[in-house]
């Protein structure tokens, strides 16, 4: 994400302090604990002009779920203001910049899985197609159930494994049938899930992130 | 038997049938295969609105105005269908509609009784409530047509000791 926003000419700023957004507790029941960790983001984030996350999950946590978290704490109004500039990359790409084209190379077929948190929460669905259709050498292949969960879920996943895995090899088998090569998601979480599965399965199918992708040029 | 009793241990026997479920590959393709056929027609029906979310809009509000004016149209749907030879009854608690449904059971000495799937049912705790009765309920609804029909035949055989058993 730094090499593209570089190559766009843009200057970022990583806070190494800002460890989470709090979203695992929060999905738990546990909003106090969330609130917690939340703070030190929402401080941490004031200063920026734009914040964006290379995660929907994370991004819909911000966006969507802090007004709610914050709701009558003294972080609300900060934590509203967050929320107006968080993007998730590939939104920020298409929507706030413009840019479609960053001049990537990557020579193979790829099937794109979307993210439950960024698809239903932020509504992001054709800025990671955009972004793939201008990436030279590359041919995006649609799996059948796109759009369903990969079973994943944070803590359903510990909750629920066997759910959890009965929806993963579901998805697995959806991305396995289009004959791809990678696993493109804007989620390391649903990846990191479904490249657990697809290790166990034996699959030679690699996941591998959006901006993995799109960072891939001279 | 139809009835289980898990609603104090409803977690743990979900645990244990999502386990056992999970693990059976032929019922997640049923699954899988139902919810795709459902999702194609769905997306038929939607195909046939110009505007699908104008439809729902007119459901809705279709639902609200009943929902909302239960007064006249339940002392309607309640003529309508008296007139077509149903006996209704007015309960104004889940207690008398159990009541009702037991006493008629009672009276007609019947073992099995067929009703319809209904959320009412549930919401009444009718099934516990037959069973503690000692009367199976048997919930009949589309998929189980040629179930149905079987017992249809079973219920008028003369000697039957035990009610169908049903998977």
């Amino acid at each position: 994400m730094v090499r593209i926003f570089e190559k766009l000419g843009h200057k970022i700023e990583f806070d190494e302090s800002i460890v989470c957004c709090g979203q695992p507790a929060f999905n738990a029941g546990y909003w106090n604990e969330a609130r917690d960790v939340g703070i030190r983001v929402v401080e941490k984030l004031q200063t920026a002009e734009v914040v964006v996350i290379p995660s929907g999950s994370c991004g819909a946590m911000i966006r969507v779920f802090y007004p709610e978290v914050f709701k009558n704490h003294p972080q609300e109004e900060a934590a509203r203001s967050l929320g107006q500039k968080t993007y998730e990359l590939s939104e920020f790409l298409v929507d706030r910049l413009g840019v479609t084209d960053l001049g990537s190379r990557f020579p193979a077929k790829v099937t794109f899985h979307d993210g439950c948190h960024g698809l239903r929460e932020l509504h992001v669905k054709p800025q990671p197609r955009q972004l793939l259709k201008r990436v030279k050498e590359l041919t995006l292949v649609e799996m059948e159930d796109q759009t369903s969960c990969c079973g994943f879920g944070g803590t359903f996943a510990v909750k629920f494994p066997m759910i959890s895995t009965a929806m993963g090899e579901g998805k697995c088998a959806s991305a396995l049938e289009t004959g791809a090569e990678y696993l493109v998601s804007n989620d390391s979480s649903c990846l990191m899930h479904l490249q657990g599965l697809l290790t166990r399965q034996k699959k030679t199918l690699k996941t591998i992130h959006l901006a993995n992708v799109l960072a891939s040029f001279d | 038997m139809l009835h289980f009793e898990f609603m104090a241990t409803f977690a743990s026997e979900f645990k244990r049938q999502a386990t056992k479920l999970g693990a059976d590959i032929r019922h997640r393709s049923l699954i899988q295969k139902s919810l795709k056929g459902y999702e194609k027609s769905r997306d038929e029906k939607k195909g046939r609105f110009q505007d699908w979310e104008a439809g729902r809009q007119a459901a809705a509000e279709t639902k609200w105005e009943a929902i909302n004016h239960l007064d006249k149209y339940l002392s309607e749907f309640a003529d309508n269908i008296a007139k077509r030879g149903t006996k209704v009854f007015w309960a104004s608690a889940a207690e008398d509609a159990r009541n009702y449904i037991l006493n008629l059971a009672k009276e007609k000495q019947a073992r099995t009784i067929i009703k319809s799937k209904t959320m009412t049912s549930e919401e009444i705790h009718l099934n516990d409530a037959l069973s503690k009765a000692g009367v199976a309920g048997l919930e009949a609804f589309i998929l189980c047509i040629f179930t149905l029909r079987s017992m249809h035949r079973n219920l008028s055989g003369q000697n039957r000791s035990a009610p169908p058993s049903f998977a």
